[in-house]
């Protein structure tokens, strides 16, 4: 166990260089885009001249690319991620990210909740009836799930559910506000005010974005778990299972799944990551105000921290999600020990 | 021996249904185990050896089915029992023990916890009791340390430990048959003895009768009471593990036993080896299964196959060049004559 704490830390301190990293890289690219974002601000006409010299000085565009980049990491470093510059002009980037994060979070809750509870019973249940009908429909249906584009399936659960059979509400708005707003994640806060209709609500807005967006991750899932349980199946320790008198279910069960769940989680938790990270595509479909596009908002408007800010905090996420696979992993089989 | 008959296989045939074509890899075989006894399975890789174990234990692999015979034990006919009353069996009376100790226990859990599964699968006890249990039963074995083994993974044990484990896994519940499948194959020389020795003491204590499926004509010699040799998926020699070894009557049993180094053997004298491989078992040889290996091959082994049929007391053979198959060979067929064009070795 001591072992397991000193290897995280160990991985968090890993943690700085590739931060840096990723600073290093975002900013060069943003930066050679041509365009600014007070030209972007500028360029509307609802800027004087004067005012967009102003603005290149307060926000010292005009400083060699090196100095702007050493002074954004010390204002990084002391927790200051800076204010927006185009996307919403003042407001302070910290906040931003936090109002937009709870809305990707609930998504991702929705989404692995799919992925989870019907990927891993569809793979374990195609693997054990190998070459069924089950496992045909099963294989087909995960392959139109990997290769169809999430915005059309989007777009396509809202003609069918939302407009030709109007179960579901077409967009995001319009949650009922819960009382307690601890977290932002309207499920959650419903439950810890115990209100009924947010939590109704909070489900049927997004059930459709998350079925668009799960449909992907759930295929994933499905086929790896498939695989795997084959190739566990074939494995000796199933047959000494077997030859102990457990039944089929024991054998599946409990000799088989957990064996072969080793590497579907690193598969889940990757594919969490990076439905933290925001999923643009649905979040524009179903307008959900989420950091994917506040992202691509910020990338469009030339909004320079923002970017650096959006990019830094998805790259934290995604390294904390494998962190967090790698931890599990350790305590699913015990042959990996750190 | 006058004990009693424990399991009876008649005219067993396992075949797989490949797409390549039907692997007709047990061809009617026949044989018998006694109350206590330990019975050696002799022959090359691919001769039958360990689907007719799987096939007792009803654990063929897909796409493989008994298609002929009847398995009989303590009266019970296993090829007609349904997969339910199978697995009463399974792990309680019969049970099995396999080759490669690294992969035939569960890598995820204790060993104490696989071997306290078996115990609650065939009896009524807390998962807390079966696992006091199988400490008791690893120190019966004389495994040092029981309490620390059981909260061991198999990954932390050394080979020879794991196959201890399998052994204790397979007699957990006290069964009237183990079946180990080449068990000290993997393992060191040194380590290999101390396993044969468990094995050997096994059946005095718990009144187990051991198959032991092996190609180590050296182990056979040593644990065996008798030897049941096959080839190509059939019997074709069965005797008591004395007279396999002073007197053995068919040409592969002696070419097998001539392949053996020993030490003493005389300076000039050469091993033997026979030539040839083991037949294809899509498209076996007709008749006899080995004439196109054997030294003593004559037309009627291309045509006709040898029955096993007791030459001696308690000694089986399947061969035309005994009495008893040289006579219904010569009553149903009228030719007995060598196989033109054959080298003689």
């Amino acid at each position: 166990m001591k072992g397991l704490y000193a290897y995280i830390i160990r991985r968090l301190i890993l943690l700085i260089p590739v931060v840096l990293g990723v600073m290093l890289l975002t900013f060069i690219l943003m930066h050679s885009i041509p365009g600014n974002p007070v030209a972007y601000l500028g360029g509307s006409g609802k800027l004087p001249p004067d005012a967009v010299e102003k603005l290149i000085k307060i926000y010292g565009l005009d400083q060699p690319l090196f100095i702007q980049f050493f002074l954004y990491l010390a204002n990084v470093f002391q927790g200051n991620l800076g204010t927006s510059i185009s996307v919403n002009p003042g407001a302070n980037i910290t906040d931003l990210i936090l109002t937009a994060f709870p809305h990707t979070v609930e998504l991702t809750i929705y989404s692995s909740i799919i992925m989870v509870l019907v990927g891993i019973p569809a793979g374990v249940i195609s693997a054990k009836k190998r070459n069924s009908l089950t496992d045909n429909v099963t294989r087909v249906g995960a392959l139109i799930g990997v290769s169809m584009p999430v915005f059309w399936l989007g777009i396509m659960l809202q003609i069918v559910f939302g407009v030709a059979i109007p179960i579901f509400p077409l967009l995001w708005a319009g949650i009922h506000e819960p009382a307690v707003k601890a977290t932002g994640i309207y499920l959650i806060d419903g439950f810890l005010s115990l209100d009924f209709r947010t939590i109704v609500d909070s489900i049927m807005h997004y059930a459709l974005p998350s079925i668009a967006l799960g449909a992907l991750s759930l295929s994933i899932v499905t086929r790896m778990v498939r695989s795997s349980m084959l190739e566990v199946l074939g494995e000796d320790y199933i047959r000494t299972a077997r030859a102990k008198g457990c039944s089929e279910n024991a054998t599946i069960y409990r000799h088989a799944l957990r064996n072969s769940l080793l590497p579907a989680t690193t598969v889940i938790g990757l594919q969490i990551g990076g439905l933290l990270g925001g999923a643009v595509l649905t979040e524009t479909v179903f307008a959900i105000p989420g950091v994917g596009r506040l992202i691509t908002d910020a990338i469009l408007k030339y909004d320079y921290p923002l970017v650096m800010a959006g990019v830094l905090f998805i790259a934290i996420i995604y390294i904390i999600a494998n962190l967090v696979v790698d931890v599990l992993y350790a305590y699913l089989d015990p042959r990996i020990r750190y | 021996m006058t004990a009693n008959v424990l399991l009876t296989i008649r005219n067993l045939r396992t075949h797989f249904f490949t797409e390549e074509g039907v692997v007709q890899a047990l061809d009617g075989v026949d044989l018998e185990v006694y109350e206590k006894e330990i019975i050696g399975l002799v022959g090359e890789t691919g001769s039958g050896k360990s689907v007719t174990a799987l096939s007792v234990m009803r654990l063929i692999p897909q796409p493989g089915f008994i298609v002929d015979g009847e398995i009989i034990f303590k009266g019970k006919p296993l090829h007609l029992l349904s997969e339910e009353e199978m697995r009463k069996i399974r792990g309680k009376e019969i049970t099995m023990i396999f080759q490669d100790p690294m992969n035939a226990l569960n890598p995820v859990f204790t060993v104490g916890n696989q071997i306290a599964e078996t115990i609650q699968l065939h009896n009524d006890v807390t998962y807390r009791e079966a696992f006091n249990q199988s400490i008791e039963l690893l120190r019966r074995l004389n495994i040092p340390k029981p309490e620390r083994i059981v909260n061991s993974y198999p990954h932390e044990l050394s080979g020879g430990m794991r196959q201890r484990i399998q052994i204790a896994i397979g007699l957990a519940c006290q069964p009237a048959l183990l079946i180990a499948d080449e068990p000290t194959t993997a393992l060191d020389a040194t380590v290999e003895v101390q396993v044969l020795e468990l094995i050997k003491r096994l059946r005095d204590e718990f009144n187990t009768s051991i198959m032991l499926i092996t190609h180590d004509l050296g182990v056979i010699a040593e644990m065996c009471d008798r030897v049941v040799v096959m080839y190509a998926g059939n019997v074709v020699e069965k005797a008591d593990v004395k007279t396999i070894f002073k007197h053995p009557l068919h040409p592969y049993t002696q070419a097998l036993l001539g392949a053996i180094p020993y030490a003493e053997r005389k300076k000039k004298s050469r091993l033997t080896t026979i030539p040839g491989t083991v037949p294809n078992l899509i498209n076996p040889p007709s008749g006899c299964r080995f004439h196109p290996r054997c030294k003593h091959a004559m037309i009627v082994c291309k045509t006709l196959k040898p029955m096993l049929l007791e030459e001696e007391q308690g000694h089986f053979v399947s061969c035309f060049l005994y009495s008893k198959n040289k006579e219904f060979a010569e009553r149903e067929h009228g030719v007995f004559e060598p196989l033109p064009g054959r080298i003689v070795y």
